[in-house]
């Protein structure tokens, strides 16, 4: 299945994202938590003197459907249809797999929002029948909160897809590893939420013994909220941690730092709140107040972090990666290739549609992280390869160099085919990739000359370049072989006098060794082991990670290659660039 | 690798139907309830009637909850069709996704003004006018969003106009199937409008209301000349489409190899034929007006189930041109193959 891509920024797509999540789970917590507030009010009433009680449930009871029909129903429209945008594969394999769930969600949503409206239209009807009258708001609740909870497992799943993956049973995804610690923090990030909404209509109160009678009864619950949610969230944290969700990818910061920031705040909103609204609620001023408040809105930020940050490579964790490629069909792609014909290119007689191979492969594949890579002069944001090939060379090492990273999947020629396009990228932004000189076998080590004979050499791959790629750059391609075979270099020494980062010739062996890697922007964030790693697969092409099969055209061995006219290539979907530039930048 | 389209049982498709047409009208309602408020608000404030008003309020506040409505059954009937077929729907989305962004921002000032409406009649003494334009204004986002949703079921029905959605999104409001589309809408809105000011002046037979029996049957008859109005209108520009298009989609009704279509097409025409009766009967004879209005209702959810019905059980997409696959039972019809 393929959709059509939203051309946007990452920052723009993942900002988005964020901000109608977290409005949508503020909303929903105040909705599901300031319902149960509406029947502890209730409940107050019927048993106090103090008709303020039930008057205050009434005005929770109108304010929670007010809030339903018009906050969290836009909110969440909202959200589904942007969400939607940016990952419609993912939400329409969420669909397949909980289509029972939502439906029952959306039911027991419907009851909810039912129920609620016959018990705030029915209050002073039932007046009399104030046992019925709670009942009925007691369902509503129950309704409300199990609706919740569909809502829940799906996003707990997303993170801990457990034995779903292997069994592909309805129950493994809904009972999943993080489910109940999720719902049980969802549960008291609601009533934390509701409470400080409590909290700031008390702080509003004139009377003074009903302001502080409120501060205390809903303070009270807010605080045990709050310890339990730090508990909750402890529990949750563990369970991510299980499942491999905390390591963190490259140099952002670790989700269980947030995670940790939010029992921390959990167990200070907790204190404060015994301090100050439990025990001495006449002390509980608008300072106090306002600071219970930036608590709440930091810890649901963070819960928020905490989710968006432990994805990891996934969009659904063992079964889609984040450029919505499914994990089982990585295999397939390798040999079939991820190009197919799609109903919303417009495709001319006998012509195909108006993208290359290799942009095609990167909207598909990259452009979910590095769509800023898309537009030319954005050189900052492009990976700092100096040589032709390198970009091939480091998508070979990808998996072993970023671990965290979605598999590669698509056959060779797209591999070369990205490869070629991420260069041309390069150049149109200004960079000039010079020809890796041949590396020269040591006559000390072996198995290191074995290696590098076998690895990709420097000449560009034999796909087709883009359209408007400068001569000059085939005639370098070809040349380099040449100049390999008549004067190898001495041993172990980089032989590129134009190398752009001003390496002498006869710059010691370290510091070529190190030019020999294959550079990049993000190289700090790799991991001491995935460099080692990445070196021993640089050493072994014929390693799991790059063992593709589809390199033979690049070994030492093999005659120099001169790339393809576009016509040769068989699927690749070469037409003019600027045809495909703007084709793309229309999406 | 699993399917991401869902095998539902067939029985689904009459939720579905049922879904999409409590959602379009109550998206028809959505559009008319604050128009017809404003022109009480300001029939109440030309004649000096305070009956209008409380009318006027009423609608008002109907039209809050008349959101929980539209999203309740919206929700259910995007989320039936894409389980049928994702494929479809969600490349649709994505594609219009310019417009629906739009749509979004639309509908969340139409929320707004519809809150702020209501929240209004507090303080609408000093602003009459300005309550008036509120209203209007919450009816004119609508429309705006009513043409999005058009727009997106125009697009999830016909396929080969994704290649040029591709490169254009905004094309679609280019399509002269489009413009038909929207203005079947808009008159569905007037005819959903004029019942539900039947509706309203039923209200004043009830023995504990306020207002006056006159005012009542003046508003039923009022909203039937409104209906009638619009069926005629709706009738001139089915035959525009006839002229246009040629009899070709009542062929593939009638050739279809589901077999209730055809009574679901019954149900349409009585329906239609049903809701023109009482209409006029209201205006001619004026008798029994309450019980009229109620039927009115009752014939109009008929018709537009049957339309509705009709249009979303299309028959198999791979019989069709253009390789229509919207709500199919084919869950795995891929838009793609059906198109080459």
């Amino acid at each position: 299945m393929q959709f059509p891509i939203l051309e946007t920024p990452p920052v723009v797509a993942s900002a988005l994202l964020s901000a109608l999540s977290y409005l949508f789970a503020v909303l929903t917590g105040l909705m599901a938590g300031g319902a149960v507030f509406m029947l502890v009010a209730q409940k107050r009433g019927a048993g106090s003197i103090e008709f303020r009680w039930n008057d205050l449930a009434r005005r929770v009871a109108t304010w929670v459907l007010n809030l339903t029909l018009g906050g969290v129903a836009l909110s969440g429209v909202s959200l589904w249809m942007v969400f939607i945008f940016f990952h419609p594969k993912m939400a329409a394999h969420l669909q397949s797999i909980f289509w029972g769930p939502l439906l029952a969600g959306w039911v027991f949503l419907t009851c909810g929002v039912a129920l609620l409206a016959g018990y705030v239209f029915y209050w002073d009807r039932w007046r009399d029948r104030s046992g019925v009258h709670f009942t009925l708001g007691a369902a509503a609740v129950v309704c409300l909160w199990l609706a919740a909870a569909m809502m829940v497992a799906v996003k707990s799943f997303t993170l801990t897809s457990g034995g779903w993956p292997a069994s592909a049973s309805l129950w493994r995804a809904i009972l999943n590893p993080s489910l109940v610690p999720a719902y049980l923090l969802w549960a008291a990030a609601a009533m934390i939420l509701a409470g400080s909404a409590g909290l700031i209509y008390a702080r509003c109160q004139k009377d003074n013994l009903w302001r502080e009678a409120v501060i205390q009864g809903v303070g009270t619950v807010t605080a045990v909220a709050a310890l339990a949610g730090s508990v909750a969230c402890l529990a949750w944290l563990v369970v991510l941690s299980f499942a491999g969700n905390l390591e963190g990818m490259g140099d952002e910061i670790p989700p269980i730092y947030f995670g940790a920031g939010v029992v921390v705040i959990a167990v200070e909103l907790s204190i404060l709140l015994v301090l100050t609204a439990v025990r001495r609620p006449e002390s509980f001023g608008n300072v106090l107040c306002a600071v219970a408040v930036v608590s709440v809105v930091t810890l649901v930020a963070g819960i928020q972090a905490v989710q968006d940050k432990s994805q990891g490579p996934f969009l659904i964790q063992n079964y889609m990666y984040r450029n919505g490629i499914l994990v089982s069909e990585v295999e397939e792609l390798k040999e079939k290739g991820l190009w197919k014909p799609v109903a919303w290119m417009p495709e001319k007689e006998g012509a195909p549609p108006n993208v290359t191979l290799g942009e095609y492969n990167f909207r598909v594949q990259c452009r979910v992280c590095h769509a800023g890579w898309r537009k030319a002069g954005l050189s900052s944001g492009l990976p700092a390869f100096k040589f032709e090939g390198d970009a091939l060379r480091y998508l070979d090492q990808i998996s072993a160099r970023h671990p965290f990273f979605p598999v590669f999947a698509g056959s060779g020629q797209e591999k070369q085919a990205v490869a070629i396009y991420i260069e041309g990228l390069l150049k149109k932004s200004g960079v000039s990739l010079a020809s890796r000189p041949a590396e020269t076998p040591r006559p000390t080590k072996k198995k290191t000359i074995e290696a590098r004979e076998s690895r990709p050499s420097a000449v560009p791959p034999p796909v087709a370049p883009q359209v408007g790629e400068s001569s000059e750059d085939e005639v370098k391609a070809k040349a380099v072989p040449e100049k390999t075979l008549s004067s190898p270099p001495e041993e172990g020494v980089e032989s590129a006098p134009e190398a752009p980062d001003g390496v002498s010739p006869q710059a010691p062996a370290p510091a070529a060794e190190e030019n020999a890697k294959v550079p990049e922007k993000e190289e700090g964030g790799a991991s001491p082991s995935s460099e080692a790693q990445a070196q021993k697969t640089d050493a072994n092409p014929a390693g799991s990670s790059t063992a593709v099969g589809d390199h033979s055209d690049h070994s030492p061995g093999a005659a120099p290659s001169v790339p393809k006219p576009a016509a040769q290539v068989p699927a690749a979907p070469e037409t003019k660039s600027s045809d495909a530039d703007a084709g793309g930048e229309k999406q | 690798m699993m399917e991401s389209s869902v095998r539902l049982p067939g029985a689904v498709d009459i939720v579905l139907a049922l879904a999409l047409s409590l959602h379009f009208l109550a998206v028809c309602a959505a559009v008319s309830l604050p128009w017809l408020a404003a022109h009480l608000e300001f029939w109440g404030k030309e004649e000096e009637s305070r009956s209008y008003w409380t009318t006027a309020s009423q609608l008002g506040e109907i039209a809050v909850y008349n959101l929980g409505v539209v999203f309740l059954f919206g929700v259910l009937s995007y989320l039936l069709a894409s389980m049928r077929a994702p494929e479809t729907l969600f490349a649709v989305s994505v594609l219009l996704a310019p417009g629906l962004g739009v749509f979004l921002m639309f509908l969340v000032v139409y929320v707004g003004l519809i809150f702020l409406y209501r929240r209004g009649w507090k303080s609408r003494q000093k602003i009459v006018r300005l309550h008036i334009l509120n209203a209007v204004a919450a009816g004119v986002m609508a429309v705006f969003c009513v043409a999005f949703l058009v727009a997106l079921v125009l697009g999830a029905v016909d396929d080969s106009l994704w290649p040029r959605l591709w490169l254009d999104p905004w094309s679609i409001f280019r399509e002269a199937d489009f413009w038909f589309g929207w203005g079947y809408a808009i008159f569905t809105v007037f005819m959903t409008g004029g019942v539900i000011v039947m509706l309203t002046g039923r209200e004043a037979f009830h023995w504990d209301s306020g207002s006056s029996l006159s005012a009542g049957a003046r508003l039923i008859r009022l909203g039937a000349f409104f209906s009638l109005c619009a069926i005629f209108l709706m009738v001139v520009l089915s035959g525009v489409w006839v002229l246009l298009k040629g009899l070709g989609p009542f062929r593939i009704v009638l050739s279809t190899d589901r077999p209730e279509l055809i009574p679901l097409a019954v149900v349409a025409f009585v329906g239609i034929v049903a809701l023109v009766e009482i209409l006029m009967s209201v205006l001619k004879w004026r008798g029994s007006a309450p019980r009229a209005s109620l039927l009115a209702a009752v014939f109009l959810f008929l018709a537009v189930f049957g339309m509705t019905s009709i249009f979303s059980w299309q028959p198999d997409p791979k019989k069709q041109e253009g390789g229509r696959a919207f709500v199919s039972t084919k869950g795995d019809t891929r838009p793609g193959e059906a198109t080459r």
